[in-house]
């Protein structure tokens, strides 16, 4: 098990290989267009583990597949600012997000069964991958195939390298989807839940291979998860998202121990470790809200315990709590 | 029911009777000394089995059976086998850029592909090698102009469900665009099933090919093929029977052989055959 201390904020001068700034996502429905993330702002430095934290419909995903620009602008709707190195995503033509897909930012999955093309062997797969951003040199490519695959710790490469996604284990498919995605070198890393289908061991397993990697290269990590138990040990920085609203930000270990949100706070409740003895296990109750009822003011105030005149009315701004730390709450803890 | 049992039914079946014409077609010249076009009147309908040079008789014109079989297979073979391979290149390629692109493309090709479809397939190859004359090329075009359709369809339609698999997604966010996905990951993906198809349409391939040259559409004049010699036989059925009942036989050999090869590959493939693994 990796030692549980909390790791320290990414230092302060670091570049910033991500940006986000009151950036807003918007998916056509009819005449309408519906908002799925709603001025949310963040950057991430090199380096940084960052994790983005929230449960299923909060537009967590949604922000992942626009740093990537999956959908076409005309299926996504890119508002304010989102750079990734010196790109516009918002405004790049297809070919330099083509480009930079894979060699600035990569991706990997929530579901390793079916990330990999069953029909070409793992060292195929690694091998595409480089390729993809030119042929260079068969030799190189093939040392390189195996230089990732040890990186992802396994112990023989050259075997794994000609196995077919069928003869490996979940955890380990993720694995070689890491080996992929880092096959040119990337800034930045998004994972995008990729241990929800794993179970428990392997989870750890893959987050340590995730920080490993992190501090070999200088890797930024962003973290896409519901799980807060889980990245919490890992994460640098936390960004906590609930209903396409970012709640609060800023360095794990402070938001671990001292959260301003009350989401953030039930969120922490909810985590079996933090139950007392003989205590019921705590939840939120309550539902996230639906996407077509979202309103200006805060979307958690329904289920919140704290909230009072105000909460429900105008939008809440997104207000300095501590050193590096915003939250959006009129009632802060 | 064990999937990848080699002794089937269909596939010893099948094979056998393809290694025939295989055999029949690569070695055939060991099995008969005469020229295909080489003509004996004094030889002249001499009956099958009665004389050990022609083995199986020779037609009105004196001309050697076997011989004419051997080098009909060459020519039904090599054909269909262009045919196939044309119309199915052609056919993945449109069917994988269709679905894959989806949107207002893919339903202009698909409009191209309906308007193809709509003509009856013998009339259109008649009208082609009507219009353009008979050549080989004019042939095969005449032969790969609906043909392709199948393939496209299939193509499409799994490209559709392969498009929304995440290894798809994995390979765009590696960098890879349209044209590289397709290559790389879309029609590695369609071969099993169009190679199903590729049995199948070789069969109806030798069987149109076969229904050209009866009616004298087929390759040049002159050449033996086994729809040319049918046609002959027509004439001579009632008295001397060979003629006509040879090639039909070897029509009918081949294309059975590709039917049952084509069914056992399909079982092969079809994935809802592990549902019944023990």
């Amino acid at each position: 098990m990796h030692t549980a201390t909390l790791p320290a904020a990414a230092p302060q001068q670091a570049k910033v290989v991500a940006e986000a700034r009151n950036l807003t996502l918007s998916i056509p429905a009819g005449r309408e267009r519906l908002k799925v993330v709603d001025n949310v702002s963040f950057t991430i430095s090199e380096g940084e583990f960052f994790a983005l934290i929230g449960e299923s419909g909060s537009g967590k995903t949604m922000i992942a597949r626009a740093m990537m620009r999956l959908l076409p602008p005309r299926r996504m709707h890119i508002d304010g600012t989102l750079r990734i190195g010196g790109t516009d995503i918002g405004s790049a033509p297809e070919k330099a997000m083509q480009a930079m897909r894979g060699r600035d930012v990569s991706m990997i999955f929530q579901e390793p069964m079916t990330s990999l093309n069953p029909i070409m062997t793992i060292g195929q797969q690694i091998d595409e991958a480089i390729r993809v951003h030119g042929e260079g040199n068969a030799a190189a490519r093939r040392d390189k195939v195996q230089r990732l695959l040890t990186d992802v710790l396994f112990h023989d490469p050259k075997a794994v390298a000609m196995m077919f996604p069928h003869e490996l284990s979940g955890g380990m498919r993720q694995r070689a989807m890491i080996a992929m995605a880092l096959a040119n070198d990337p800034r930045l890393l998004i994972a995008d839940e990729p241990t929800t289908a794993l179970d428990v061991t392997t989870q750890h397993e893959i987050m340590e291979i995730l920080f490993r990697l992190r501090e070999r290269y200088n890797l930024a990590v962003l973290f896409i998860s519901h799980d807060l138990a889980l990245v919490y040990r890992y994460a640098d920085t936390l960004a906590v998202l609930y209903g396409g609203v970012l709640m609060e930000h800023g360095p794990t270990r402070a938001v671990v121990e001292k959260p301003s949100h009350p989401y953030t706070a039930a969120l922490l409740a909810c985590m079996p470790r933090f139950r007392e003895p003989g205590q019921r296990q705590a939840g939120i109750d309550g539902n996230v809200p639906r996407i077509t009822n979202w309103f200006d003011g805060c979307r958690f105030a329904p289920r919140c315990r704290r909230a009072g005149p105000g909460c429900t009315g105008t939008s809440i701004p997104l207000d300095p709590v501590g050193q590096d730390r915003t939250a959006r709450c009129l009632y802060p803890l | 029911m064990n999937s990848w049992s080699w002794f089937n039914t269909k596939f010893l079946l099948g094979s056998a009777c393809l290694a025939t014409i295989m055999i029949l077609a690569l070695a055939g010249n060991l099995l008969t000394p005469f020229d295909p076009g080489r003509q004996s009147l004094m030889d002249s309908l001499l009956p099958p089995f009665t004389e050990a040079k022609h083995i199986l008789g020779t037609d009105q014109l004196g001309r050697d059976i076997l011989a004419r079989i051997v080098s009909g297979a060459r020519v039904s073979l090599t054909i269909a086998a262009l045919v196939v391979v044309i119309s199915g290149a052609v056919g993945i390629v449109v069917g994988s850029v269709s679905g894959y692109l989806g949107g207002t493309r893919d339903l202009v090709i698909q409009k191209v592909v309906e308007t193809f479809w709509a003509f009856p397939p013998i009339l259109l190859a008649i009208a082609i090698l009507a219009l353009f004359g008979q050549t080989l090329t004019n042939l095969i075009i005449a032969l790969t102009v609906q043909r392709w359709i199948p393939y496209a369809r299939l193509s499409r339609a799994q490209t559709m469900n392969l498009r929304s698999r995440e290894f798809v997604s994995a390979s765009k966010v590696l960098g890879g665009g349209s044209a590289w996905i397709i290559r790389k990951h879309i029609i590695p993906n369609l071969m099993a099933a169009s190679i199903v198809v590729a049995t199948f349409s070789m069969a109806t391939a030798i069987i149109a090919e076969a229904g050209l040259s009866f009616l004298g559409l087929g390759v040049p004049p002159g050449t033996p093929t086994w729809g040319g010699m049918l046609a002959e036989g027509r004439s001579y059925i009632t008295s001397a029977w060979w003629l006509a009942v040879f090639p039909g036989l070897a029509i009918f050999i081949t294309v059975l052989g590709l039917n049952l090869l084509g069914d056992w590959l399909r079982d092969q493939f079809d994935p809802k055959d592990d549902i019944n693994l023990p």
